[in-house]
C-alpha cells in the first residue's frame, strides 16, 4: 500500500467516525431537546475536519497521517500517474462539496419557504458538511484509483 | 486563436452580459413590477447561453478541439476556480456570524451565496484560462 492510500484510508476512517458520531448526536439531541437544537449534534462532525486540515482535536490523527506516513527515500516520489489521480480526486471532491451545497441550500429553501429565516449558526455547519463531503469523496476517489489494498505499489 | 481560449472569452462575455441583464431585470422587477406575477427564470435565462458554444461555434473539419496542454490548462483553471469558490463560500457563511451575532438570516441568503459562487466559479475559470494562454492568441490556431 503506498503513502497516498494510507493517508486516504486515515482520512476516510476519521471523517466516517465523526460523521457517524454526528448523526448519533443529532438523534440523541432530537429526543432530548427537539429539532432546532438537535442540529447542533452536527457540530460533533467537526472533529473529523482536523483530519483534513491539520488543525487539532480527535480527528487530528488524520492530519498526523501526513507525518506518520513519511515520504519514501526513493528517487521518484510523485509521478504523472499520481498527479493524475490526485487531480481527478480533487475534482470529484470539489464536485461533491458543490453538490452538497446545492442540496443544503435547496432543502432549506423548501423547508422554510421563500420568506422564512434560519439561524445564522446554521451557516458554519454548511461549510463543515461541505468539507466533509470533499474529504470523503477525495479519499474514496484516491482509493478507488489506486485500489483499496496494496497491490504491490509502495512509496 | 485556440479553441479553448475562444471558449473562455465567449464564456466570460456571456457571463458578464448575463449578470448585468439579471441585475437590471431584478431591479426593474423590484421597483416597477412589485406585486405582479413575475417569473424568477427571466433574469437568469441568459446564463443558459454559456452552454450554446458548441452550437454557435461548431467544430470545423480538421480542427483540433484540444490537446494535452489544453487539458492541463483547463484542469489547473478548474482547480483554481474551485479553490477560490471554497474561500468565498466559507467566508460568506462565517461573516454573517460576526456581523449579526446570534440572530437569524433570510433563507434566500444561502441561495444568493450559491448563485454568486456559481457565477464566480465560471468567471474565475475563464480568467484563469485566459491568463494561462496569455490574453491573446500568440499565433496559435
Amino acid at each position: 500500500m503506498n503513502r497516498a492510500q494510507k493517508i486516504a484510508w486515515s482520512c476516510l476512517i476519521t471523517v466516517s467516525i465523526s460523521l457517524i458520531l454526528g448523526i448519533i448526536a443529532v438523534v440523541i439531541f432530537y429526543l432530548i431537546f427537539g429539532m432546532p437544537k438537535a442540529l447542533w449534534g452536527f457540530a460533533l462532525m467537526s472533529i473529523g475536519l482536523p483530519g483534513v486540515f491539520g488543525l487539532m482535536g480527535i480527528g487530528g490523527l488524520g492530519a498526523l497521517s501526513q507525518l506518520i506516513f513519511k515520504k519514501g527515500q526513493g528517487k521518484v516520489r510523485f509521478d504523472e500517474r499520481d498527479q493524475l489521480f490526485y487531480m481527478r480526486a480533487w475534482f470529484l471532491g470539489y464536485c461533491a462539496s458543490y453538490l452538497f451545497f446545492v442540496i443544503v441550500c435547496m432543502t432549506t429553501w423548501f423547508i422554510y419557504g421563500p420568506k422564512g429565516t434560519i439561524s445564522v449558526n446554521m451557516l458554519p455547519l454548511t461549510v463543515i458538511g461541505g468539507f466533509m463531503a470533499l474529504a470523503l469523496v477525495h479519499s474514496i476517489a484516491i482509493l478507488a484509483q489506486y485500489g483499496w489494498t496494496g497491490k504491490g505499489g509502495k512509496s | 486563436m485556440n479553441r479553448v481560449l475562444k471558449y473562455a472569452w465567449y464564456q466570460l462575455i456571456v457571463i458578464i452580459a448575463a449578470t448585468i441583464f439579471a441585475v437590471v431585470t431584478l431591479f426593474i422587477a423590484a421597483k416597477y413590477w412589485r406585486g405582479k406575477e413575475f417569473s424568477a427564470v427571466i433574469p437568469f435565462c441568459l446564463f443558459a447561453f454559456v452552454h450554446f458554444y458548441r452550437v454557435i461555434f461548431p467544430l470545423k473539419p480538421g480542427e483540433i478541439a484540444f490537446d494535452e496542454r489544453d487539458v492541463d490548462i483547463k484542469n489547473r483553471a478548474t482547480r483554481i476556480s474551485f479553490t477560490i469558490f471554497w474561500y468565498v463560500f466559507a467566508l460568506s457563511c462565517l461573516i454573517p456570524i460576526l456581523v449579526i451575532g446570534n440572530g437569524s438570516i433570510h433563507v434566500m441568503y444561502l441561495g444568493g451565496v450559491l448563485l454568486g459562487a456559481a457565477i464566480l466559479i465560471r468567471i474565475t475559470w475563464t480568467i484563469a484560462v485566459i491568463v494561462q494562454y496569455g490574453w491573446s492568441d500568440k499565433g496559435e490556431k
